[in-house]
C-alpha cells in the first residue's frame, strides 16, 4: 500500500471489503475498478419479495481524489433504470446522503445499502413527477443538481 | 620518443596524442586567458589541419593561413595557434576556478579512519563513503543491542573535523572533535551510560511483553510507547531518559468513560510508585490490571472495513506516521479520527472555529465533536 495517497488507500480497502463481503445482492466489477480506482461499476439485484424482484441494475460510482471528503457521484446506468419515485429516467438518484448529507464516515457499502433499502421500501413503481422536465434540463452530473428531497417515506 | 612529446606534455597538458595507421591526431583543450578551446588537430607529414569549432570561427582566416604553412611538430603549431588566439581574444575576466586542495584533509581523514579500525578492531560494522565525507559506524553494547552513528567530515577548514550528525540515542547532543577515535569514544560512553542502558532494558521488556502499536518499529531513540490496554483503549507512556525509574508520563486514548476511569485509577495509585522496583510490574500495579494484553496473532483474513482504533475517515491506522488521536465523546459512537482528517472535514463544512479548536458534528453519529487544529497546518 506504499506510495498511495490516503484517498487511494481508502478506495483500495473499500474495494477489497466489497469484494470479500458484499451486502446481499450487490457485487462490484473488480477488474474494472482495479484498472481505474476512481470509477466503479456495481451490480445490484432486486430483493426478493419487493417490486424489483428478478430485476438487475447497474450503478456507476465516480470518485474524485478528494474522496472521502467529497461525495461519490452515483448514478444508475445501462438499459434497466429502476422505475422509482426517486430515480429519474436518466439514472440520477435523489438521495440526500449522496449530496447534502454526505459524511466521510459513509462508504460505498453504506451507499449501496441505502439504495437497496430505498428500492425495497417502494410501494408503487413510478417515475418522479418532474421526470420529463428534469431529464431535459439537468446537468450531466447529479451532484450539480440542487435537490429538493421529496419525502423520507420511500 | 620524439623530443617534442615532453614539450607537448609540459606546455599543453590537456592535449592527447593518438596515432592511427594513416596519420597522427592531437585532441583535447588548450587554455588561453582563462578560456578553454577545444582542439582536434590532424597531422599529415608537416602539414597540420585544425577542425573548426564554434569557438574558433572568429579566427578562421588566420587558422586557414596556418594550414598552408609547414611545421616541424605539433608544439610548434600549437605555439603559433596560441599566438593567434591570444592576440585576438578579448581581455578575459580572470575566472579561473579556484581549486581547493583538500589532499591533506583527505589524508588525515583516511589515517584517522584506519587508526580507528585498527584500535577498535571489534567494531560491528563501519563504512566510509567514497567521497570521504561521511562515516557510518554500528556497534553493539554489552546486551548485543545495535547502536549506529553517522559522522560527517567537515572540509570547510573552520571548526572541528568530525561531527556526529545522526545517532539513534535519545537526547541527541551535537558532538564534534578533531579526532575520530575521541569522538567514537564519546559516543560509546553515552551508549554505555548506565541510565540509558537501564532505559533500553525497560523498553526492550515492554516491546517483548506488551502490544505496542506505536512506534511501528521502535528505534533506540524512541522514548515513548503506545500500548493497547483494551479493545479501543490504549495508553502512551513517555519516559524521561535521564530518569527512567520514576513515574513516566502517561496519557490514555480511547472512549471517554474508559479514559476517565483509568485517570482516576492512576491518580489514586501514583503515590505508591516505587522507583526501586521493576518498571513494568510497577506499571501493572499503577493501573490495577493483571497484566498487559499480548499482541494477538494477526490474521489478515477477517479484516473489517474499519478496524478497532482506525480512523473513521481515511479508514486506516497510520496517516503520515500518526495514529488516530481524537475520539468521539458520544459514548455510543466512540469512533476514532486523525485530527488531520477530522479537521479537514469540519473545515470543509465551515464549522465554528474557536481559538485552537474547531467544533462540528461527528461524521459518524452527528453529535458534537471537538478537534484541535493540527500542528502541521
Amino acid at each position: 500500500m506504499a506510495g498511495m495517497s490516503p484517498s487511494e488507500r481508502r478506495l483500495q480497502k473499500e474495494l477489497m471489503s466489497l469484494m470479500k463481503e458484499p451486502p446481499p445482492g450487490v457485487s462490484v466489477d473488480v477488474d474494472l475498478a482495479e484498472q481505474n480506482l476512481l470509477q466503479w461499476i456495481v451490480h445490484m439485484e432486486g430483493v426478493t419479495g419487493t417490486l424489483y424482484e428478478g430485476e438487475s441494475f447497474q450503478l456507476q460510482f465516480k470518485f474524485t481524489n478528494k474522496y472521502p471528503f467529497d461525495s461519490p457521484e452515483v448514478t444508475f446506468i445501462g438499459n434497466n433504470i429502476p422505475v422509482h419515485p426517486h430515480v429519474y429516467s436518466n439514472g440520477h438518484i435523489c438521495l440526500s446522503i449522496l449530496t447534502d448529507d454526505w459524511s466521510p464516515a459513509l462508504s460505498v457499502q453504506s451507499v449501496c445499502l441505502s439504495i437497496v433499502s430505498m428500492l425495497s421500501s417502494c410501494k408503487e413503481k413510478k417515475r418522479p413527477s418532474d421526470n420529463a422536465f428534469y431529464v431535459k434540463t439537468c446537468s450531466k452530473n447529479p451532484k450539480k443538481t440542487k435537490w429538493w428531497y421529496h419525502d423520507d417515506s420511500v | 620518443m620524439p623530443a617534442y612529446e615532453l614539450d607537448l606534455l609540459l606546455k599543453y597538458p590537456m592535449i592527447m596524442q593518438r596515432c592511427t595507421t594513416k596519420d597522427e591526431e592531437y585532441f583535447g583543450y588548450i587554455k588561453i586567458k582563462g578560456d578553454h578551446f577545444k582542439i582536434r588537430l590532424t597531422r599529415n607529414m608537416k602539414r597540420f589541419k585544425l577542425e573548426m569549432t564554434e569557438d574558433l570561427e572568429k579566427y578562421e582566416k588566420d587558422i586557414k593561413k596556418l594550414s598552408k604553412l609547414s611545421f616541424m611538430d605539433p608544439v610548434e603549431y600549437l605555439d603559433k595557434l596560441t599566438e593567434i588566439l591570444s592576440a585576438e581574444s578579448p581581455p578575459h575576466k580572470e575566472t579561473d576556478d579556484i581549486i581547493i586542495d583538500n589532499t591533506s584533509i583527505y589524508r588525515k581523514v583516511l589515517r584517522e579512519y584506519t587508526e580507528l579500525r585498527q584500535f577498535y578492531f571489534n567494531i560491528h560494522k563501519s563504512f566510509i563513503s567514497k567521497d570521504l565525507k561521511t562515516i557510518d559506524i554500528v556497534q553493539l553494547d554489552e546486551q548485543m543491542r545495535q547502536h549506529s552513528v553517522k559522522i560527517d567530515v567537515n572540509y570547510s577548514q573552520y571548526g572541528k573535523l568530525f561531527k556526529i550528525v545522526e545517532c539513534n540515542l535519545p537526547l541527541n547532543e551535537i558532538d564534534e572533535d578533531d579526532s575520530l577515535i575521541v569522538l567514537y569514544e564519546k559516543f560509546m560512553n553515552r551508549v554505555d551510560c548506565p541510565k540509558l542502558q537501564l532505559m533500553f532494558d525497560v523498553l526492550d521488556e515492554i516491546d517483548k511483553s506488551c502490544w505496542v502499536i506505536d512506534p511501528d518499529r521502535p528505534t533506540r531513540r524512541d522514548v515513548y510507547r503506545r500500548i493497547v490496554l483494551d479493545r479501543n483503549l490504549s495508553m502512551v507512556i513517555t519516559f524521561n531518559p535521564n530518569d527512567i525509574r520514576h513515574l513516566p508520563q502517561i496519557k490514555f486514548l480511547g472512549p471517554h468513560n474508559a479514559v476517565k476511569k483509568y485517570n482516576e485509577v492512576v491518580s489514586r495509585n501514583f503515590l505508591n510508585w516505587n522507583p526501586n522496583e521493576d518498571v513494568l510490574s510497577e506499571l501493572v500495579k499503577l493501573l490495577e490490571i493483571d497484566n498487559f494484553p499480548a499482541k494477538p496473532e494477526h490474521s489478515e483474513e477477517d479484516e473489517l472495513l474499519v478496524n478497532d482504533g482506525e480512523c473513521c475517515i481515511c479508514f486506516s491506522l497510520r496517516l503520515n506516521e500518526q495514529l488516530p488521536d481524537v475520539v468521539c465523546p458520544n459514548a455510543s459512537c466512540n469512533q476514532f479520527f486523525h485530527s488531520q482528517c477530522l479537521y479537514k472535514w469540519l473545515r470543509s463544512l465551515n464549522s465554528r472555529k474557536c481559538f485552537y479548536e474547531i467544533n462540528g458534528q461527528c461524521p459518524n453519529c452527528e453529535k458534537v465533536i471537538h478537534c484541535s487544529l493540527p500542528t502541521s497546518e
